[in-house]
């Protein structure tokens, strides 16, 4: 077997919570992404789901090292990141590039779109002089569907998706492998994110992109991952290949998570049942040793408030699910 | 007026003075709310859907021009003073809007701004007051509900502040309850709490619902009626069933085609709606929605299309083609 693009392995991110503004100190322990391992193939798309505050955006920063891990491993192309310099780790960076949710926010208003769009590429010197850089700018709008001529123009100017359209050019323009999505689409108008999820799949296919995708919207994950890994509140309750985990989910959360989701067919709505999930997510400071959904679950027994899950296989394609009492549900 | 409708609203248009002029914000809208009924609008940003709800309360800012009729029980709001219209609103409409955080005074305890309420518009005294307010509260499912209203907004997470509006929207036993996007800015487990409890609570006070929202899930398991709205206008309107499986506008086909649905296995590839929506300053000429729709013909940019009922379709819609559209989508929008 060829090496996976990219490796987890047991990742961790605690971040201390301290009290008082003089003297400062740590009153506890938020265990933001608590012992998540996966892999990713080239040219797959794996989709992170979970509820905010399960860690999954803070996955994605460990992954590109834009926020330290505490501990843990992370392999790109079977180079271990977390040992790398300050340089190489900018030299890699190339290859592996981020896309942000806020359209608004993750563009620089003062530069033109050419400008941004150029930085990257200037930066790594995969082009020379202005020409080089006018040329790659031009082809990667096209690339994303905006016309060349946009170059001179400011993000003000553009609409949500097409400024979303200008922050994937962004991050193609250094030719990664890699493209972290970390909610690309929730922030977009309905007609619009279907033009950028069919966007995402064709530059998938044309260049070979592999996509860990983040998101909190099921039907988009469904929609566009190979695979689907479901945190809670830092670790990963439930991975599977997609139609299996929408269509036998094993993991009482994920299956609460599925029945919430609210379908655009008013027959089969009526019809639906919702597994109540009572309270809200738990704290992640200290949190329990033994399964963090306990609180929770319509299924809790004794056991769950003493012992921990691991995450272990419970179906066909590797499907793993962190329950004691994993069982497949229909409920869609 | 009995057996009217509960809230009838008539060629409503509003405007805001801006310095490119007067933008038009809404071109007509009219639509009906009859009483307990749960009405959904539809629509993307900048459709007007939130304009309508606040140019019916009364709450659009000073440089809005508005003009139509809005009659509640026959008695016409946007006639009525502001000092008799701060007397509709929560007595006889209550609000939910999508900040709960912006709406909640963040100095004031939970249990004392329902209580606010409840002294403002009823003759209750302070005890009577106290003692609604605790009900409300847990009538919307707060945990103890003594302890919770002697707390501050900042303490109660999203989920949690959407219940306590919705039980200030309840206070006074409204005749409507308006929510505008509720559920946008919470999780979809919370999401789906807040929309259960909205349809609960307000069947148990007889209250009509309008929900605003952009989402075509929400709506689905919701509401009676469904109104669409695009540019500033309604384009269809029709019973929950009727818009889902037998849409007749094109842009609301669009919208069910281009939904990402999570009960179905992937379907090769979307079919979205192709260009941006319009800008209220730079409206396209004749039926907005001309520039991005496949039935475009010449006809489209020269006349506005009325919202009619045509022959073989079982609700309005605001389309020159809307006969062809309905015949066209025969068995691909939903199934």
């Amino acid at each position: 077997m060829s090496t996976p693009l990219l490796e987890v392995r047991h990742l961790k991110k605690i971040f201390p919570v301290t009290r008082g503004a003089i003297l400062r100190r740590t009153v506890g322990q938020a265990h933001a992404v608590d012992d998540v391992s996966f892999t990713l193939d080239r040219g797959e798309t794996l989709g992170l789901v979970g509820e905010s505050g399960c860690g999954k955006s803070t996955v994605a920063r460990c992954v590109l090292r834009l926020i330290e891990p505490s501990a843990g491993k992370v392999l790109f192309r079977g180079e271990d990141l977390l040992s790398c310099s300050r340089s190489r780790m900018r030299d890699l960076r190339r290859y592996m590039q981020i896309v942000f949710q806020d359209p608004y926010g993750s563009l620089n208003p003062r530069m033109t779109v050419g400008q941004l769009v150029a930085e990257p590429a200037l930066f790594h010197g995969l082009v020379k002089g202005r020409r080089e850089a006018g040329q790659r700018v031009g082809e990667m709008l096209e690339r994303v569907g905006l016309s060349a001529s946009y170059a001179r123009r400011y993000p003000h100017e553009f609409s949500g998706g097409q400024r979303q359209r200008i922050g994937i050019a962004r991050a193609l323009a250094s030719e990664p492998d890699l493209l972290i999505l970390d909610e690309p689409i929730s922030a977009l108008d309905v007609s619009i994110q279907a033009q950028i999820l069919n966007l995402l799949e064709d530059l998938q296919s044309d260049l070979g992109l592999t996509y860990l995708f983040i998101a909190h919207d099921l039907s988009l994950v469904r929609h566009l991952s190979h695979r689907v890994m479901v945190m809670y509140l830092g670790r990963v309750v439930e991975t599977a290949d997609r139609d299996a985990l929408f269509e036998s989910p094993m993991h009482p959360y994920t299956q609460a998570l599925l029945s919430a989701v609210p379908v655009a067919d008013p027959r089969k709505e009526r019809l639906r049942k919702r597994i109540p999930l009572p309270g809200t997510v738990p704290s992640c400071v200290d949190p329990p040793v033994a399964c963090r959904f306990a609180s929770r679950c319509f299924k809790v027994q004794k056991v769950c408030t003493e012992q921990d899950p691991p995450l272990e296989p419970v179906g066909e394609n590797d499907h793993r699910a962190a329950c004691l009492f994993a069982e497949p549900a229909r409920l869609l | 007026m009995a057996g009217g409708p509960l809230l009838e609203v008539r060629d409503l248009a509003a405007g805001f003075d801006s310095r490119h002029g007067l933008v038009k914000a809404l071109n007509g809208v009219s639509f009906v709310l009859e009483p307990g009924e749960r009405l959904g609008i539809v629509g993307e940003s900048g459709s007007g859907k939130s304009v309508t709800a606040h140019a019916i309360t009364g709450l659009l800012p000073s440089n809005a021009r508005v003009t139509g009729e809005a009659r509640l029980d026959g008695v016409d709001l946007l006639q009525m003073s502001k000092r008799k219209m701060r007397h509709v609103r929560g007595e006889r409409i209550g609000m939910v809007f999508q900040n709960p955080l912006h709406c909640l005074n963040p100095s004031m305890k939970i249990g004392a701004q329902i209580e606010e309420v409840i002294l403002a518009h009823t003759d209750a005294d302070k005890r009577e007051a106290s003692r609604r307010s605790l009900e409300l509260l847990d009538q919307v499912g707060i945990p103890s509900p003594d302890r919770s209203a002697q707390e501050y907004p900042h303490l109660f997470s999203g989920g949690m502040r959407q219940r306590v509006m919705i039980a200030i929207a309840l206070a006074c036993k409204p005749q409507i309850v308006i929510a505008d996007e509720p559920t946008t800015a919470l999780d979809v487990t919370i999401q789906a709490q807040i929309i259960d409890l909205l349809a609960e609570t307000c069947k148990a006070y007889g209250a009509a619902v309008i929900l605003i929202t952009h989402d075509l899930g929400i709506l689905a398991g919701f509401a009676d009626r469904i109104v669409v709205m695009y540019a500033g206008r309604v384009v269809e309107q029709g019973d929950v069933d009727s818009i889902y499986y037998r849409p007749a506008h094109p842009y609301t086909l669009g919208l069910l085609r281009s939904v990402t649905r999570i009960d179905e296995a992937r379907r090769d590839r979307l079919v979205p709606i192709t260009g941006n929506p319009p800008s209220p300053v730079l409206l396209p000429s004749g039926c907005a929605f001309h520039p991005r729709c496949p039935y475009t013909q010449p006809v489209c940019s020269e006349r506005v299309p009325p919202l009619e009922l045509k022959g073989g379709i079982d609700h309005p819609a605001a389309c020159h083609f809307a006969e062809e559209v309905a015949t066209h989508r025969a068995g691909d929008a939903v199934q």
